[in-house]
Protein backbone atom coordinates (compact mmCIF):
# COMPACT_ATOMS: atom_id res chain seq x y z
CA UNK A 1 0.00 0.00 0.00
CA UNK A 2 1.39 3.73 -1.00
CA UNK A 3 1.70 5.44 1.73
CA UNK A 4 0.87 9.48 0.91
CA UNK A 5 2.17 11.88 3.50
CA UNK A 6 1.38 15.09 2.69
CA UNK A 7 3.87 18.33 4.56
CA UNK A 8 1.05 21.14 4.96
CA UNK A 9 3.83 23.53 6.68
CA UNK A 10 6.30 23.10 3.80
CA UNK A 11 8.79 22.19 6.38
CA UNK A 12 12.31 21.52 4.20
CA UNK A 13 14.72 18.09 4.44
CA UNK A 14 18.42 19.43 4.84
CA UNK A 15 20.22 17.41 2.77
CA UNK A 16 23.20 15.41 4.64
CA UNK A 17 26.13 16.74 2.55
CA UNK A 18 24.74 20.29 3.43
CA UNK A 19 25.91 20.13 6.92
CA UNK A 20 29.39 18.81 8.06
CA UNK A 21 30.01 17.46 11.64
CA UNK A 22 33.28 16.77 12.87
CA UNK A 23 33.30 14.62 16.12
CA UNK A 24 36.45 14.10 18.33
CA UNK A 25 36.84 11.69 21.55
CA UNK A 26 39.79 11.69 23.29
CA UNK A 27 39.46 9.32 25.93
CA UNK A 28 36.63 10.67 27.80
CA UNK A 29 36.60 13.94 26.25
CA UNK A 30 33.94 14.36 23.62
CA UNK A 31 33.79 17.57 21.19
CA UNK A 32 32.10 18.62 17.83
CA UNK A 33 32.45 20.92 15.67
CA UNK A 34 29.61 22.05 12.78
CA UNK A 35 29.00 24.18 9.75
CA UNK A 36 26.09 24.44 7.32
CA UNK A 37 25.74 25.22 3.44
CA UNK A 38 21.62 26.77 3.94
CA UNK A 39 21.87 28.95 0.69
CA UNK A 40 20.18 26.92 -1.46
CA UNK A 41 17.19 26.77 1.18
CA UNK A 42 16.10 30.04 1.16
CA UNK A 43 15.18 30.11 5.16
CA UNK A 44 14.43 33.94 5.98
CA UNK A 45 17.48 35.58 7.75
CA UNK A 46 16.06 35.55 11.08
CA UNK A 47 15.35 31.76 11.57
CA UNK A 48 17.45 30.22 13.86
CA UNK A 49 19.53 27.32 13.91
CA UNK A 50 19.25 24.75 16.64
CA UNK A 51 21.07 21.36 16.92
CA UNK A 52 20.45 18.69 19.26
CA UNK A 53 22.66 16.36 20.68
CA UNK A 54 21.83 13.12 22.30
CA UNK A 55 23.95 9.85 23.09
CA UNK A 56 21.05 8.20 25.47
CA UNK A 57 17.44 8.65 26.01
CA UNK A 58 18.56 9.60 29.61
CA UNK A 59 20.32 12.96 28.03
CA UNK A 60 20.15 15.74 25.14
CA UNK A 61 21.83 18.55 24.99
CA UNK A 62 20.61 21.95 22.52
CA UNK A 63 23.13 24.22 21.14
CA UNK A 64 21.64 27.46 19.89
CA UNK A 65 23.72 28.16 16.59
CA UNK A 66 22.71 31.89 15.76
CA UNK A 67 20.11 32.84 12.85
CA UNK A 68 20.06 31.62 9.21
CA UNK A 69 21.49 35.29 8.92
CA UNK A 70 23.95 35.20 11.62
CA UNK A 71 25.17 31.57 12.12
CA UNK A 72 27.37 31.49 15.33
CA UNK A 73 28.91 27.66 14.24
CA UNK A 74 31.89 26.68 16.81
CA UNK A 75 33.01 23.88 18.34
CA UNK A 76 31.51 22.67 21.85
CA UNK A 77 31.55 20.24 24.22
CA UNK A 78 29.40 17.19 24.23
CA UNK A 79 31.83 15.03 27.07
CA UNK A 80 28.76 14.37 29.66
CA UNK A 81 26.80 12.43 26.63
CA UNK A 82 27.34 9.08 27.40
CA UNK A 83 26.35 5.73 25.38
CA UNK A 84 27.65 4.19 22.24
CA UNK A 85 26.40 6.66 19.37
CA UNK A 86 25.99 10.14 19.31
CA UNK A 87 22.65 11.51 17.13
CA UNK A 88 22.54 14.99 16.05
CA UNK A 89 19.26 16.84 14.92
CA UNK A 90 19.87 20.00 12.81
CA UNK A 91 16.82 22.10 12.63
CA UNK A 92 15.96 25.89 11.33
CA UNK A 93 13.01 27.21 13.05
CA UNK A 94 11.29 30.27 12.63
CA UNK A 95 11.56 32.04 16.21
CA UNK A 96 7.76 33.73 15.99
CA UNK A 97 5.60 30.47 15.08
CA UNK A 98 8.23 27.90 16.53
CA UNK A 99 7.03 25.73 13.22
CA UNK A 100 10.27 24.00 11.56
CA UNK A 101 11.38 25.50 8.25
CA UNK A 102 14.01 23.21 7.73
CA UNK A 103 15.17 19.42 9.17
CA UNK A 104 17.93 17.02 9.14
CA UNK A 105 17.24 14.30 11.84
CA UNK A 106 18.97 11.56 13.21
CA UNK A 107 22.97 12.14 11.79
CA UNK A 108 24.50 9.32 13.42
CA UNK A 109 27.92 9.32 14.01
CA UNK A 110 28.85 5.86 15.36
CA UNK A 111 31.14 5.48 18.56
CA UNK A 112 32.44 2.17 19.28
CA UNK A 113 35.30 0.36 21.05
CA UNK A 114 38.49 -0.87 19.31
CA UNK A 115 37.30 2.23 16.39
CA UNK A 116 36.10 4.78 19.03
CA UNK A 117 34.67 7.70 17.68
CA UNK A 118 34.23 5.92 14.28
CA UNK A 119 35.50 7.35 11.12
CA UNK A 120 35.67 10.45 12.85
CA UNK A 121 37.66 10.03 15.31
CA UNK A 122 40.74 11.45 15.35
CA UNK A 123 42.37 8.51 18.12
CA UNK A 124 40.95 4.98 17.39
CA UNK A 125 41.77 2.87 20.52
CA UNK A 126 42.17 -0.77 20.32
CA UNK A 127 42.08 -3.11 23.18
CA UNK A 128 42.33 -6.49 21.48
CA UNK A 129 45.66 -6.95 20.96
CA UNK A 130 49.16 -8.11 23.48
CA UNK A 131 52.20 -5.55 23.30
CA UNK A 132 54.71 -7.77 24.45
CA UNK A 133 55.05 -6.09 27.59
CA UNK A 134 54.47 -2.38 27.44
CA UNK A 135 51.12 -1.09 28.59
CA UNK A 136 50.30 0.64 25.94
CA UNK A 137 51.23 2.14 22.70
CA UNK A 138 50.53 4.30 19.40
CA UNK A 139 50.84 2.65 16.05
CA UNK A 140 50.83 3.98 12.93
CA UNK A 141 49.72 1.70 10.63
CA UNK A 142 45.20 1.59 10.77
CA UNK A 143 42.99 3.46 7.31
CA UNK A 144 42.30 6.64 7.50
CA UNK A 145 40.28 9.58 6.11
CA UNK A 146 41.90 10.12 2.46
CA UNK A 147 42.96 7.09 1.76
CA UNK A 148 45.61 6.77 4.11
CA UNK A 149 47.16 3.52 5.69
CA UNK A 150 49.43 4.88 8.60
CA UNK A 151 47.37 6.68 10.40
CA UNK A 152 47.95 6.75 14.48
CA UNK A 153 45.91 3.91 16.90
CA UNK A 154 46.33 4.03 20.63
CA UNK A 155 46.92 0.22 21.60
CA UNK A 156 45.90 -1.00 25.29
CA UNK A 157 48.05 -4.13 26.09
CA UNK A 158 44.92 -6.26 26.16
CA UNK A 159 45.30 -8.41 29.42
CA UNK A 160 45.37 -4.55 31.08
CA UNK A 161 42.65 -3.06 29.24
CA UNK A 162 40.28 -6.44 29.31
CA UNK A 163 39.77 -6.23 26.07
CA UNK A 164 38.57 -3.31 26.38
CA UNK A 165 40.32 -0.07 25.60
CA UNK A 166 37.65 2.88 26.06
CA UNK A 167 37.34 0.86 29.47
CA UNK A 168 40.09 1.38 30.06
CA UNK A 169 40.96 4.93 29.49
CA UNK A 170 37.83 6.09 31.33
CA UNK A 171 39.96 5.78 34.83
CA UNK A 172 41.07 9.02 35.22
CA UNK A 173 44.74 7.74 35.71
CA UNK A 174 45.13 5.84 33.20
CA UNK A 175 44.20 8.76 30.61
CA UNK A 176 45.64 11.10 32.16
CA UNK A 177 48.85 9.33 32.41
CA UNK A 178 48.30 8.20 28.75
CA UNK A 179 46.41 10.81 26.37
CA UNK A 180 48.76 13.88 26.19
CA UNK A 181 51.55 11.73 25.80
CA UNK A 182 50.23 10.28 23.00
CA UNK A 183 49.15 13.50 21.61
CA UNK A 184 52.79 14.15 22.26
CA UNK A 185 54.03 11.43 20.15
CA UNK A 186 51.34 11.80 17.55
CA UNK A 187 52.15 15.79 16.99
CA UNK A 188 56.31 14.90 16.91
CA UNK A 189 55.83 12.32 14.00
CA UNK A 190 54.33 15.06 12.11
CA UNK A 191 55.90 18.04 12.85
CA UNK A 192 59.31 16.96 13.71
CA UNK A 193 59.89 13.97 11.68
CA UNK A 194 60.24 13.33 7.98
CA UNK A 195 59.75 15.68 5.56
CA UNK A 196 58.77 19.50 6.24
CA UNK A 197 55.35 19.32 6.91
CA UNK A 198 52.75 22.15 5.45
CA UNK A 199 49.49 22.70 7.36
CA UNK A 200 46.15 22.69 5.25
CA UNK A 201 43.38 23.89 7.42
CA UNK A 202 41.00 22.14 5.27
CA UNK A 203 41.94 18.85 4.81
CA UNK A 204 40.52 16.06 6.56
CA UNK A 205 43.40 13.34 6.18
CA UNK A 206 44.92 12.57 10.41
CA UNK A 207 47.85 14.60 9.80
CA UNK A 208 45.40 17.97 9.14
CA UNK A 209 42.99 17.02 11.62
CA UNK A 210 45.26 16.74 14.37
CA UNK A 211 47.18 19.58 13.72
CA UNK A 212 43.52 21.24 13.65
CA UNK A 213 42.76 19.71 16.87
CA UNK A 214 45.75 20.83 18.31
CA UNK A 215 44.91 24.32 17.25
CA UNK A 216 41.79 24.14 19.02
CA UNK A 217 43.42 23.54 22.47
CA UNK A 218 46.03 25.82 22.18
CA UNK A 219 45.07 28.93 20.42
CA UNK A 220 47.70 29.47 19.47
CA UNK A 221 48.51 29.32 15.49
CA UNK A 222 51.22 26.50 14.40
CA UNK A 223 54.57 28.27 14.09
CA UNK A 224 55.82 29.29 10.47
CA UNK A 225 58.11 27.41 8.72
CA UNK A 226 61.17 29.37 9.01
CA UNK A 227 60.10 29.50 13.27
CA UNK A 228 60.28 25.27 13.43
CA UNK A 229 62.61 25.39 16.37
CA UNK A 230 59.35 26.48 18.35
CA UNK A 231 57.48 23.69 17.12
CA UNK A 232 58.69 21.82 20.49
CA UNK A 233 57.17 24.12 22.84
CA UNK A 234 54.16 24.57 20.47
CA UNK A 235 53.75 20.96 20.91
CA UNK A 236 54.06 21.13 24.52
CA UNK A 237 51.84 23.93 24.89
CA UNK A 238 49.25 22.57 22.73
CA UNK A 239 49.37 18.78 25.23
CA UNK A 240 49.13 20.92 28.10
CA UNK A 241 46.41 22.70 26.94
CA UNK A 242 44.49 19.43 25.76
CA UNK A 243 45.25 17.91 29.20
CA UNK A 244 43.78 21.10 31.60
CA UNK A 245 40.74 21.72 29.02
CA UNK A 246 39.90 17.84 29.38
CA UNK A 247 40.19 18.28 32.91
CA UNK A 248 42.67 15.49 32.91
CA UNK A 249 45.22 16.64 35.32
CA UNK A 250 42.27 17.65 38.21
CA UNK A 251 41.06 14.59 37.51
CA UNK A 252 44.00 12.41 38.53
CA UNK A 253 44.29 14.03 40.95
CA UNK A 254 40.49 13.54 42.60
CA UNK A 255 40.91 10.66 41.90
CA UNK A 256 43.84 9.52 44.08
CA UNK A 257 42.25 11.61 46.82
CA UNK A 258 39.40 9.14 47.34
CA UNK B 1 28.65 3.26 55.63
CA UNK B 2 29.38 3.84 52.16
CA UNK B 3 26.96 3.62 49.05
CA UNK B 4 28.42 0.28 46.92
CA UNK B 5 27.89 -1.13 43.08
CA UNK B 6 26.97 -4.15 42.23
CA UNK B 7 29.98 -6.63 40.06
CA UNK B 8 28.60 -8.86 37.68
CA UNK B 9 28.38 -10.99 40.21
CA UNK B 10 26.13 -9.12 42.80
CA UNK B 11 23.93 -8.39 39.74
CA UNK B 12 23.67 -11.71 38.43
CA UNK B 13 22.63 -13.25 42.45
CA UNK B 14 19.97 -10.11 42.61
CA UNK B 15 18.42 -10.56 39.66
CA UNK B 16 17.86 -13.78 40.49
CA UNK B 17 16.57 -13.14 44.03
CA UNK B 18 13.80 -10.70 42.58
CA UNK B 19 12.82 -13.51 40.27
CA UNK B 20 12.24 -16.13 43.85
CA UNK B 21 10.68 -12.92 45.36
CA UNK B 22 7.85 -12.87 42.57
CA UNK B 23 7.11 -16.32 42.76
CA UNK B 24 7.21 -16.44 46.66
CA UNK B 25 4.61 -13.06 46.21
CA UNK B 26 2.65 -14.77 43.58
CA UNK B 27 1.90 -17.57 46.01
CA UNK B 28 1.40 -15.59 48.74
CA UNK B 29 4.54 -16.87 50.48
CA UNK B 30 6.46 -14.61 52.92
CA UNK B 31 9.12 -13.04 50.73
CA UNK B 32 12.85 -12.93 52.39
CA UNK B 33 14.54 -9.67 52.81
CA UNK B 34 17.62 -9.02 50.45
CA UNK B 35 20.90 -11.22 52.24
CA UNK B 36 23.03 -8.77 53.80
CA UNK B 37 26.37 -10.68 52.26
CA UNK B 38 24.71 -9.54 48.82
CA UNK B 39 24.82 -5.82 49.82
CA UNK B 40 28.09 -5.58 51.73
CA UNK B 41 30.02 -8.57 50.56
CA UNK B 42 33.55 -7.80 48.66
CA UNK B 43 32.73 -10.60 46.18
CA UNK B 44 28.98 -9.14 44.76
CA UNK B 45 30.15 -5.18 45.35
CA UNK B 46 32.29 -2.58 45.88
CA UNK B 47 31.95 1.23 47.84
CA UNK B 48 31.29 4.26 46.29
CA UNK B 49 32.80 7.20 47.90
CA UNK B 50 28.91 8.09 48.81
CA UNK B 51 28.01 7.59 52.26
CA UNK B 52 24.53 6.55 52.81
CA UNK B 53 22.78 8.86 55.48
CA UNK B 54 20.06 7.10 57.29
CA UNK B 55 16.92 7.14 55.92
CA UNK B 56 13.21 6.83 57.01
CA UNK B 57 11.48 3.93 57.36
CA UNK B 58 8.35 5.05 54.69
CA UNK B 59 8.85 7.51 51.81
CA UNK B 60 5.36 8.44 51.19
CA UNK B 61 5.95 9.89 47.60
CA UNK B 62 8.21 10.01 44.40
CA UNK B 63 9.16 13.43 45.81
CA UNK B 64 10.25 12.00 49.50
CA UNK B 65 12.17 9.66 47.78
CA UNK B 66 13.73 12.10 44.82
CA UNK B 67 14.78 14.57 48.07
CA UNK B 68 16.41 11.63 49.91
CA UNK B 69 18.51 11.08 46.80
CA UNK B 70 19.19 14.63 45.95
CA UNK B 71 20.75 14.82 49.94
CA UNK B 72 22.83 11.63 49.34
CA UNK B 73 24.83 12.80 46.04
CA UNK B 74 26.69 16.78 45.40
CA UNK B 75 24.22 17.83 42.09
CA UNK B 76 27.61 18.35 40.42
CA UNK B 77 27.91 15.10 40.08
CA UNK B 78 24.80 14.55 38.32
CA UNK B 79 26.13 13.63 35.19
CA UNK B 80 28.01 11.11 36.75
CA UNK B 81 26.16 9.41 38.77
CA UNK B 82 23.22 9.24 36.51
CA UNK B 83 25.04 6.82 34.00
CA UNK B 84 26.00 4.44 37.54
CA UNK B 85 23.73 1.79 36.68
CA UNK B 86 25.41 -0.82 38.88
CA UNK B 87 25.25 2.08 42.08
CA UNK B 88 21.57 2.58 41.28
CA UNK B 89 20.81 -1.46 41.32
CA UNK B 90 22.80 -1.75 44.73
CA UNK B 91 20.83 1.04 46.01
CA UNK B 92 17.44 -0.21 45.07
CA UNK B 93 18.42 -3.73 46.57
CA UNK B 94 19.02 -1.54 49.52
CA UNK B 95 16.30 0.23 50.09
CA UNK B 96 14.20 -2.70 49.02
CA UNK B 97 11.62 -2.51 52.05
CA UNK B 98 11.06 0.82 51.75
CA UNK B 99 10.38 0.48 48.22
CA UNK B 100 8.32 -2.49 47.78
CA UNK B 101 5.88 -1.63 51.23
CA UNK B 102 8.01 -4.14 52.91
CA UNK B 103 8.31 -6.82 50.44
CA UNK B 104 4.53 -6.79 49.68
CA UNK B 105 4.38 -4.99 46.19
CA UNK B 106 7.02 -6.38 43.88
CA UNK B 107 7.27 -5.02 40.43
CA UNK B 108 9.14 -5.70 37.17
CA UNK B 109 12.77 -6.47 37.57
CA UNK B 110 13.65 -3.01 35.67
CA UNK B 111 11.97 -1.16 38.15
CA UNK B 112 14.53 -2.34 40.57
CA UNK B 113 17.92 -3.17 38.15
CA UNK B 114 19.02 -0.09 36.30
CA UNK B 115 19.36 -0.04 32.47
CA UNK B 116 19.74 3.46 30.41
CA UNK B 117 17.80 2.40 27.90
CA UNK B 118 14.88 4.03 26.38
CA UNK B 119 12.38 2.28 27.60
CA UNK B 120 13.73 1.44 30.80
CA UNK B 121 15.62 3.76 32.98
CA UNK B 122 12.72 6.12 34.24
CA UNK B 123 10.97 2.56 35.43
CA UNK B 124 13.65 2.23 37.93
CA UNK B 125 12.01 3.04 41.29
CA UNK B 126 15.03 5.48 42.13
CA UNK B 127 16.68 6.55 39.07
CA UNK B 128 13.52 7.06 36.86
CA UNK B 129 12.16 9.37 40.01
CA UNK B 130 15.45 10.94 40.90
CA UNK B 131 15.90 12.06 37.07
CA UNK B 132 12.29 13.84 37.01
CA UNK B 133 13.04 15.38 40.29
CA UNK B 134 16.84 16.72 38.98
CA UNK B 135 15.73 18.03 36.01
CA UNK B 136 12.87 19.89 37.95
CA UNK B 137 14.55 20.45 40.63
CA UNK B 138 14.15 24.75 40.09
CA UNK B 139 10.01 24.43 40.30
CA UNK B 140 8.81 21.34 41.14
CA UNK B 141 5.45 22.09 41.38
CA UNK B 142 5.41 21.43 37.26
CA UNK B 143 6.18 18.01 37.74
CA UNK B 144 4.00 17.31 40.83
CA UNK B 145 1.36 15.68 38.52
CA UNK B 146 4.75 12.97 37.99
CA UNK B 147 5.85 12.41 41.24
CA UNK B 148 2.70 12.99 43.98
CA UNK B 149 2.37 9.18 44.18
CA UNK B 150 4.29 6.68 46.30
CA UNK B 151 7.03 4.82 44.87
CA UNK B 152 6.14 1.11 43.84
CA UNK B 153 3.26 2.68 42.03
CA UNK B 154 3.67 4.10 37.85
CA UNK B 155 0.62 6.50 37.37
CA UNK B 156 -0.16 7.08 33.22
CA UNK B 157 1.09 9.93 33.28
CA UNK B 158 4.61 9.12 34.25
CA UNK B 159 4.20 6.21 32.04
CA UNK B 160 3.23 8.25 29.09
CA UNK B 161 5.85 10.99 29.78
CA UNK B 162 8.76 9.91 31.96
CA UNK B 163 11.15 8.94 29.58
CA UNK B 164 9.78 12.32 26.98
CA UNK B 165 12.93 14.32 26.90
CA UNK B 166 10.95 17.66 25.29
CA UNK B 167 9.32 17.30 28.81
CA UNK B 168 11.72 17.39 30.50
CA UNK B 169 13.71 20.40 28.81
CA UNK B 170 10.42 22.75 28.56
CA UNK B 171 8.95 23.91 31.46
CA UNK B 172 6.31 25.28 29.10
CA UNK B 173 5.49 21.80 28.30
CA UNK B 174 5.34 20.69 32.02
CA UNK B 175 3.34 22.87 33.02
CA UNK B 176 0.82 21.63 30.50
CA UNK B 177 0.81 18.17 31.57
CA UNK B 178 0.66 19.54 35.14
CA UNK B 179 -2.22 21.83 34.53
CA UNK B 180 -4.45 19.28 32.24
CA UNK B 181 -3.88 16.31 34.82
CA UNK B 182 -3.54 16.93 38.25
CA UNK B 183 -5.67 17.85 40.39
CA UNK B 184 -4.66 20.23 43.16
CA UNK B 185 -7.46 19.73 45.51
CA UNK B 186 -7.32 16.60 45.75
CA UNK B 187 -3.18 15.93 45.94
CA UNK B 188 -3.13 13.46 42.66
CA UNK B 189 -4.15 12.51 38.85
CA UNK B 190 -7.48 13.62 37.64
CA UNK B 191 -10.34 11.43 37.35
CA UNK B 192 -9.99 9.54 34.24
CA UNK B 193 -7.03 10.82 33.19
CA UNK B 194 -5.46 6.90 33.91
CA UNK B 195 -7.28 5.55 30.46
CA UNK B 196 -7.27 5.79 27.07
CA UNK B 197 -9.24 7.38 25.86
CA UNK B 198 -10.12 11.01 23.80
CA UNK B 199 -8.41 13.58 26.32
CA UNK B 200 -5.96 10.80 28.14
CA UNK B 201 -2.11 11.29 28.90
CA UNK B 202 -1.50 8.74 25.88
CA UNK B 203 -3.66 10.63 23.55
CA UNK B 204 -1.14 13.85 24.58
CA UNK B 205 1.92 11.73 23.75
CA UNK B 206 0.44 10.93 20.24
CA UNK B 207 -0.63 14.56 19.61
CA UNK B 208 2.84 15.64 20.58
CA UNK B 209 4.59 13.41 18.66
CA UNK B 210 2.58 14.53 16.05
CA UNK B 211 2.78 17.98 15.93
CA UNK B 212 6.78 17.42 16.77
CA UNK B 213 7.10 16.93 12.62
CA UNK B 214 6.14 20.53 12.10
CA UNK B 215 7.03 22.14 15.12
CA UNK B 216 9.67 22.75 17.35
CA UNK B 217 8.03 22.09 21.15
CA UNK B 218 11.30 23.71 22.70
CA UNK B 219 10.71 26.88 21.63
CA UNK B 220 6.78 26.67 22.33
CA UNK B 221 5.31 28.52 24.97
CA UNK B 222 3.09 27.38 28.18
CA UNK B 223 0.35 29.28 26.64
CA UNK B 224 1.02 28.34 23.02
CA UNK B 225 0.71 25.05 24.17
CA UNK B 226 -2.68 25.38 25.84
CA UNK B 227 -4.30 26.75 22.91
CA UNK B 228 -2.83 24.57 20.18
CA UNK B 229 -4.19 21.55 22.46
CA UNK B 230 -7.30 19.76 19.98
CA UNK B 231 -10.71 19.66 21.84
CA UNK B 232 -10.76 16.67 22.77
CA UNK B 233 -8.66 17.78 25.96
CA UNK B 234 -11.05 19.73 26.80
CA UNK B 235 -12.58 17.42 29.35
CA UNK B 236 -9.42 18.16 31.52
CA UNK B 237 -8.94 21.58 30.84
Amino acid sequence: MTVCRINFLKRKKIAGNKINIQLSVVGATKRFSISADLAEYAFHAGASIFVDVTQSSMEAIRFNFGTVGSPAFREEDISRLTGESVVFNFYVVDPASAQKLGVAEAIRIKSQDGKLGGSNSLLPVDGTKELSGVLWRVDFDISGAEAASDAPVLRIDKHASLNSASEFLNNPVHSALILPAAMRLILAKILLEGDDYEYVPTSASWRHAWVRFAITQTGDALPEAEQSADLPGWIDQACAAFSRRSQLHDGFLKHIEK
Amino acid sequence: MNIRRFNQKGLDVFREYLRQAKIDAKAKLPVQPVPVELLTGESTSEPTSYVMPAFPDFFATKIDLASFVDRVFPRSKYDEIRIDVTMWTWLAAFMFDRITNGRRKIKEERAYVASLGHEDFYRHIILGTYFVYFNAKEDLSRVQVLLYDDPTTMNEVMVQFGSYQTLMRNKGLQAVVQRLYYDTEKGRIKRGAGGKEAGTPRRLMDFFRQIELNYDLQSVSEPKFWDMIPAEFAKFK
